[in-house]
């Protein structure tokens, strides 16, 4: 699992990015669907998540659908229409983060113990 | 799946634990059912274990950090926002200040002037023992001017200008001052002050 240093800038484009691949989603489902994707190697914690989740709801990127499960709400979380035009700039700036990374610690693991 | 009286039970801790975000509140109160429900299933524990363990598993050892991250991260924007308007009006404040100060000064010298040229215009009389008498000299050409008259009036004009500017401007800088900066000020000393969000 990584440090949440390194997890901390990365939530924002991890959530954008699910919703643009899926419809909607819940909470709970997020966080089991970057856990299984990344093989147990990121584990979103609830603590960000929501936060986060809330945060963007805030901004205008996400709107939010209530289902009830019972007699517990269930919300579903979507991208509004600036939520979507907000994905490629993220995503662009994550992929140009990732490539000046590269320029500075290059591509291949380092080999030290 | 579990029963209504379990989620509530979920809900109502959350409760004792200081949230009040309703919608946090329905958040993490499914959140933890489903953690709880993936537990009995995967593990057949009984609910209050599964419980235990999801509580540890999800939240924080202070659950109320969850809800105070969240109003953290919702009002960091307008936060920055009134920063920079309070940076900016504090700047703009001070130029005017300085403006009308400058303005001051200068409106105090040209007073200054018109009386050092009248003593020297006196003193030039007396020197030359002129039979011309003081009315006479003041309409004599003088520093450009057609008569020491005209000058007279001329810098008495400009100094009034600068003072009526001058005040202008120091009524603008305490006006951005006061709309500004010191509501920025109550408002920075009334809230408390956030501390990084704890992710994780």
């Amino acid at each position: 699992m990584y440090s949440r240093e390194l997890l901390k800038g990365i939530l924002k484009p991890v959530i954008l990015k699910l919703l643009s691949e899926h419809d909607k989603m819940y909470g709970y489902e997020i966080a089991q669907h970057v856990k299984e994707k990344t093989e147990g190697k990121i584990l979103i914690k609830e603590g960000s998540l929501y936060p986060t989740l809330h945060s963007l709801t805030h901004d205008g990127y996400l709107i939010t659908e209530s289902v009830m499960v019972g007699n517990r709400t269930r919300k579903y979380y979507k991208l509004t229409p600036e939520g979507k035009g907000q994905v490629a700039s993220v995503l662009n700036e994550l992929f140009d983060f990732r490539a000046t990374l590269a320029l500075l610690f290059g591509n291949e693991k380092p080999a030290l113990s | 799946m579990i029963t209504d009286l379990q989620a509530e039970q979920i809900r109502q801790y959350l409760f004792t634990e200081q949230l009040t975000d309703i919608d946090l509140i329905d958040d993490l109160t499914d959140h933890i059912s489903c953690e709880i429900e993936s537990l009995m299933t995967l593990n057949s524990i009984s609910f209050t274990d599964a419980f235990e363990a999801a509580r540890h598993k999800i939240l924080p050892a202070e659950p109320f950090q969850v809800q105070r991250d969240t109003k953290l991260l919702m009002s960091k924007t307008p936060n920055i926002m009134i920063r920079k308007i309070a940076f900016i009006g504090g700047y703009a404040s001070t130029i005017c200040l300085l403006v009308a100060i400058t303005l001051f000064a200068l409106s105090s010298m040209s007073e200054r002037r018109i009386d050092l040229a009248r003593y020297s215009v006196q003193i030039e009389l007396k020197k030359n023992n002129s039979v011309i008498s003081e009315g006479n000299a003041m309409k004599q050409s003088f520093h450009g001017y057609e008569s020491f008259d005209q000058f007279w009036v001329g810098e008495m004009a400009k100094a009034y200008d600068q003072l009526l500017l001058s005040q202008k401007f120091l009524m603008a800088a305490i006006l951005i001052f006061a709309i500004t900066f010191l509501p920025y000020q109550f408002y920075a000393r009334f809230q408390k002050t956030p501390a990084e969000p704890q992710f994780g």
